[in-house]
């Protein structure tokens, strides 16, 4: 019984990761019908981003708002650029496009950075760029890298570390900030509007691509701060971060009801809390199929997802 | 003017004649020569999770090779990514024979990677042989498949003895990766060993992880609650890493045992201060005052501006063993080079004297290493 409250615990943290990342792919969808795959690639630059950022020097909460807004702005613009072009093309060719992102950012990414994992403090590869940044900032021997709290709750039989509940806790209060956004904000109720009715939303006077521009920036700033709590709890940063991530994130967003906010985030703690429970009875090996398995099943007893409404079809 | 033509044909006989022999000489002589370069297919992680494996086994080989000098035979590499997958590593060398026609491949690290690779060479009968994968089923029913590294039994038995002898250690816990044969193989002959000389394992203390996992609390935390006298973890750096860190983190205060899966200088870079004050089983120590170990060392750190590892070793040790087999069968032909490789004797490597068995595994020494938080320090060396 110990155990299983243990394996519960375990699963907030893993759990609270995909929710945010899940957030993202929910949110997008929930405007433009479209499954943005490039999304856990976001996730993944996020998570490069900031790590050099503060590897350079700079304090991490700087580091983390910089990171969002690059990485947003990267995503507004990608947006712009390869989605837009294909609003009057169908489903398909916009979600092809999203595959494809999705390659061209890993490879990238891979190219640039190198496909070995990178560890904090990271050393930006050799070259002209990195050099001149070197000579501007300190090395990185001398910063004093920020941590995740390590301390412990330890009442015997359970243990929960201080970090895993500080990202639990980052996830709720995430969660219930975007909430709150969507419903009292004027940009948030025009995501709301145009999720529910596009032409009518357009009619009355919702500025249309800004909207969607926000969704996406919102959606890539959240990834980023996964990036980082994912980064720094794990110390590993790597090219391959976003596909895993990224493809549990997308269970998650299905499973809670994708298009509903709180959805992601029980979606996201139902996976987490499934792999721990897999790993803590010795069945590690199926975890990862385990994840789908549930999404399956969910789909099949309530297609709209755990927390999602029913919506009749537009014939 | 008009030459007499039976002259002139019997000439011409005598001309073709001569011609022939002499085709037939230069046939063979151009046969002799072609033993001066011999086509070597490479196959290694060179990206992935094992990445610094793969990089440190080809700055070791080049290093060889460089050293060599022009010498013949010349080996002439044709390196191949395998990205640490066994698909990866599977295409890598059919690629290898079918397009670049290799008469040779040396490669792969980790011994899952090697088993799919091995089935591919076997069946086109190309030799190949691995530098660094021990996982004891790679060579076995496989006769164009040999080693120049140690096997796990041995690697197993000598964790088993030493946490036994060394660390009188009387429990255990192990940590098995689940997505390798190498660690499952290495889990098996530590338990043999470590249960027949009185040792208590217990079943439940027996763990597997994944090596997509990322939080091994879980995992550390049944370890935590049984408090065993060591922990032995046959599985790769980015991993164990990890579980180092995570272990600390979770105020675990047991002894942690390793094996050449941890050899990397990214151990320290993932594990940070938790990487101090564990024993890892490896083919090779850099702080070996071995006088041509310490050539080495200095060799490769010109070169490659870093302390080489058991990687780099093994790579440098394969580079100068293909060289003498090849030279050895005095033939680019595969099937030649095979049976030279095959009875290659007390051929003397940086990583110890190898001489290859009749299961064409390397009979050959292991070292102990401990850790601190920066390196690996020679502790002693085993022999088999």
């Amino acid at each position: 019984m110990f155990d299983f409250i243990q394996y519960l615990f375990d699963g907030l943290a893993v759990g609270s990761v995909y929710a945010l990342i899940a957030l993202g792919y929910s949110m997008v969808f929930g405007v433009l019908q479209l499954v943005n795959f490039a999304h856990g690639e976001l996730f993944m630059v996020g998570a490069y981003f900031v790590m050099y950022a503060i590897s350079l020097g700079l304090p991490w909460p700087l580091a983390l708002a910089f990171g969002m807004c690059s990485v947003g702005f990267f995503a507004v613009i990608m947006e712009r650029l390869c989605y837009k072009p294909l609003r009057g093309a169908g489903k398909l060719a916009p979600l092809i496009t999203a595959v494809g992102l999705s390659l061209l950012l890993q490879n990238l990414v891979q190219a640039i950075l190198g496909p070995n994992p990178q560890s904090y403090p990271a050393s930006l590869p050799e070259g002209y760029f990195s050099n001149a940044l070197k000579s501007i900032f300190p090395s990185p021997e001398q910063i004093q890298l920020p941590q995740l709290p390590e301390g412990l709750f330890d009442w015997g039989e359970i243990v929960v570390r201080h970090r895993d509940l500080l990202i639990f806790i980052v996830a709720v209060a995430v969660t219930l900030g975007l909430e709150l956004f969507l419903r009292k904000s004027r940009p948030g109720r025009g995501i709301r509007a145009l999720a529910l009715q596009p032409n009518a939303a357009k009619l009355v006077g919702v500025p249309f691509d800004f909207t969607i521009s926000i969704t996406f920036f919102i959606g890539a700033a959240l990834a980023v701060l996964a990036g980082l709590l994912q980064g720094m709890a794990d110390n590993q940063v790597t090219p391959y971060m976003g596909i895993s991530s990224g493809l549990k994130a997308f269970a998650a967003a299905v499973l809670g009801g994708i298009g509903v906010i709180p959805g992601a985030l029980v979606g996201g703690l139902v996976l987490g809390i499934a792999e721990r429970l897999l790993v803590g009875y010795d069945l590690s090996t199926y975890k990862d199929g385990a994840a789908f398995f549930i999404l399956i099943i969910v789909l099949l007893l309530r297609p709209q997802g755990l927390l999602g409404k029913a919506r009749m079809v537009k014939v | 003017m008009i030459m007499p033509s039976r002259p002139s044909r019997r000439s011409a006989i005598a001309a073709l004649s001569v011609g022939i022999c002499s085709l037939g000489l230069s046939h063979s002589l151009l046969a002799r020569a072609a033993v001066t370069e011999v086509k070597v297919g490479v196959i290694l992680p060179l990206t992935g999770d094992k990445a610094t494996f793969g990089q440190e086994s080809l700055n070791g080989l080049k290093l060889a090779l460089d050293k060599a000098g022009k010498d013949a035979p010349q080996l002439k590499i044709q390196v191949e990514d395998t990205q640490g997958t066994p698909a990866g590593s599977a295409a890598a060398v059919n690629k290898l024979i079918s397009t670049d026609r290799v008469a040779v491949i040396i490669g792969e690290v980790a011994s899952s990677n090697t088993i799919a690779a091995s089935t591919a060479a076997q069946s086109a009968k190309i030799p190949l042989v691995t530098h660094a994968s021990t996982n004891d089923s790679i060579t076995l029913g496989k006769d164009f498949i040999s080693r120049i590294c140690f096997v796990d039994s041995f690697q197993g038995a000598v964790m088993a003895k030493f946490a036994l002898n060394n660390l009188k250690a009387k429990t255990a816990a192990i940590l098995v990766d689940s997505d390798s044969d190498y660690s499952r193989g290495l889990r098996d002959s530590f338990k043999q060993t470590f249960v027949a000389a009185g040792g208590v394992i217990k079943d439940e203390l027996v763990i597997s992880y994944s090596q997509k996992d990322r939080d091994f609390k879980t995992q550390l935390m049944k370890v935590r609650k049984a408090t065993p006298d060591v922990v032995f973890i046959p599985g790769y750096y980015t991993q164990v890493g990890a579980i180092l860190r995570q272990a600390k983190e979770l105020k675990l205060n047991t002894k942690f045992l390793g094996t050449d899966g941890w050899d990397s200088p990214d151990l320290f870079k993932i594990a940070g201060a938790a990487a101090a004050g564990h024993y890892v089983s490896s083919h090779f120590a850099s702080d070996d005052t071995d006088p041509r170990v310490q050539e080495f060392v200095r060799e490769y750190k010109v070169r490659n501006k870093e302390n080489p590892g058991a990687m780099a070793a093994l790579g440098y040790d394969a580079g100068f063993f293909m060289r003498a087999a090849i030279k050895k069968a005095g033939s680019s032909e595969p099937s030649k080079i095979r049976d030279a490789i095959a009875s290659m004797k007390n051929f003397d490597g940086i990583t110890g004297t190898i001489t290859i068995d009749k299961n064409r595994n390397a009979v050959k020494p292991a070292v102990i290493v401990t850790t601190t938080e920066k390196e690996f320090k020679f502790l002693t060396r085993v022999n088999p």
